[in-house]
């Protein structure tokens, strides 16, 4: 028994050097992020602690869908149903703004397509279920303890911060706005080189205090951000990345710094070039037309953008 | 005179699955919930009532499905196994009453078991001052409903398969049923008629555990009450389905070579 236990301890002991080795400590250590993979998922493989707090974030993201829509289960319209024309029913007006596609049903049918005759009516009464007539979503506020608690589980989970803070920014207030960005700044330091968190930084900023300087910075960060990691961003972060480009032009548009936006502008076309925003921002109406004339050139450049 | 069989029976049962402390993992489990929900709570829980009720729904669900099938799947091979059913049939009861009284013992003490872990997942809640609505009452009700049909059936099961196979099929319907059912209803959509009541037939045969759980409704906020034709529907499909299985399962029973 005694001997065993010196094995493990001594196995233990090994491990625990060995982890240590820099050869060993950059392969589990390695916060890269590489191409094709979440980097959310890439941190998780590093350790099984990191493993269970992934899951239970990603539980806590689905459970806080699940929530806004009072328990309802919600599935998108299968490539059949869309081929065989299925309609599908606006959500009741609850104030709110559309909060999931248009193309999306209950999971559990309702009776006009539900083959089960009396087992379907016993379901539609167990469950939760709303027909989409008079479906409606709870205050996303409600869902926000959630979020905390999901970046509080997994600090590296950028969709529970960019989220959360869009919850806490529905509250218009100034209030509202410096919970937000303080919410933020706690993602940020848990992901300094996140360009989502960095892009929803600036967007508040700019849209909520009207500080173009501050947004510039942030979005320049973003930008800065996104050329470091270019070659490993996942889908998010590239289209965090892509409209870090379209907000600084607008900025530095905005800031007279016209030099700076058309630099801007052809970096990010460079980089995005199929975006009709940075290609209609290149292209802006010579102020000599009319208002008539301008808005008529710019019809003729968003249509040359959009088949480029 | 039979319903003395019966008490007998379900007491035995009762007093293997003490022996065997099951209801300690229980109470174990229960005491588990507590400290989790207690940490839960330093987090704090305003705003989190919907999260906590559903986590108390889901582990309530999760732990007596768990014990009820593992209690029922090894009750009669365990006894045939270990010889203990020769004394038991020396006596003046059929198979048959074995069986009932086996069955009942199996539900009882899943009713205790979940019993317990529902006392103690509503202290959790209590403590953290969540509000109770008259759905939780009939969400305790159905559930009972639903580990009564789950128990026959696994019973069932444990005639045909060996214990391990039977607790594994049962658990793969307790908890794969109502995935089953859905896409059922998905592929119905365009299927020719011949498939159509194939999957009909496969609709009204497969357990539908899922109508037993008001889960979805007790975790969120405002759902009426379930109306009285729900669950007395329910009560009949339970009977039904649970009396359909002990059948089968008596027929196996009976030309089982002991």
């Amino acid at each position: 028994m005694k001997a065993k236990l010196g094995v493990s301890l001594s196995l233990l002991a090994l491990l625990c050097v060995g982890w240590q080795m820099p050869g060993v400590a950059k392969q589990i250590g390695d916060t890269s992020k590489p191409a094709g993979l979440d980097a959310h998922e890439t941190h998780a493989s590093v350790s099984l602690l990191g493993q269970v707090r992934t899951n239970l974030s990603s539980w806590l993201w689905l459970k806080s869908d699940l929530y806004l829509h009072n328990g309802v289960e919600m599935r998108p319209l299968t490539e059949d149903e869309k081929k065989r024309g299925v309609q599908v029913q606006a959500p009741a007006d609850d104030g709110h703004e559309q909060i999931h596609a248009e193309s999306e049903v209950t999971i559990v049918p309702a009776k006009e397509s539900d083959f089960r005759g009396w087992f379907g009516d016993l379901d539609r009464a167990t469950n939760a279920y709303k027909d989409m007539q008079h479906h409606t979503h709870n205050d996303p506020m409600a869902a926000l303890p959630l979020f905390r608690l999901m970046t509080w589980l997994d600090p590296q989970f950028t969709p529970g911060w960019t989220t959360g803070a869009t919850i806490i920014a529905r509250d218009t207030s100034k209030r509202g706005t410096y919970d937000a960005l303080n919410f933020l700044a706690d993602g940020l330091r848990a992901n300094p080189d996140s360009v989502e968190v960095l892009v929803e930084i600036g967007y508040l900023h700019l849209t909520r205090r009207g500080d173009k300087q501050v947004a510039a910075e942030y979005f320049e960060k973003a930008r800065g951000a996104g050329q470091m990691n270019v070659k490993t961003l996942d889908e998010d972060e590239r289209d965090a990345f892509e409209q870090s480009y379209r907000w600084l032009a607008l900025c530095y548009r905005d800031l007279d710094q016209h030099e700076a936006m058309r630099g801007i502008l052809a970096e990010g076309l460079a980089a995005f070039p199929d975006d009709p925003v940075l290609a209609h921002l290149e292209s802006a109406a010579p102020l000599i037309l009319t208002e008539k004339g301008q808005r008529a050139w710019l019809e003729r450049e968003r249509k040359k953008a959009a088949k480029h | 005179m039979k319903f003395r069989i019966y008490k007998a029976l379900a007491r035995g049962v009762l007093l293997e699955t003490i022996r065997r402390k099951d209801l300690w993992v229980v109470a174990i489990l229960g005491f588990l919930i507590m400290v989790a929900a207690g940490g839960l709570g330093l987090y704090g829980m305003q705003g989190l009532e919907s999260f906590a009720k559903d986590l108390a729904v889901s582990v309530l669900g999760l732990f007596t499905t768990i014990l009820a099938v593992m209690n029922s799947s090894r009750l009669l091979p365990e006894e045939i196994k270990q010889r203990t059913l020769y004394p038991l049939l020396a006596r003046p009861i059929s198979r048959m009453d074995l069986l009932i009284g086996k069955y009942l013992g199996a539900v009882l003490a899943t009713w205790i078991a979940f019993a317990i872990l529902s006392i103690t997942t509503a202290l959790a809640l209590v403590i953290f001052g969540v509000h109770f609505e008259l759905i939780m009452v009939q969400y305790l009700f159905a559930k009972m409903l639903g580990l009564a049909v789950l128990c026959a059936v696994t019973l069932s099961f444990s005639l045909y398969l060996t214990p391990a196979a039977a607790a594994t099929l049962s658990f793969i319907l307790a908890f794969g049923s109502t995935m089953i059912i859905r896409a059922l209803v998905l592929a119905n959509d365009g299927a020719s008629p011949a498939t159509a009541w194939l999957f009909k037939g496969i609709n009204a045969f497969i357990p539908q555990y899922g109508l037993f759980d008001f889960g979805g409704r007790v975790a969120n906020i405002g759902w009426a009450p379930v109306p009285l034709w729900v669950l007395g529907s329910l009560v009949v499909y339970a009977a039904v389905y649970s009396a359909a299985s002990l059948a089968v399962a008596w027929v196996g029973f009976r030309k089982k070579a002991i």
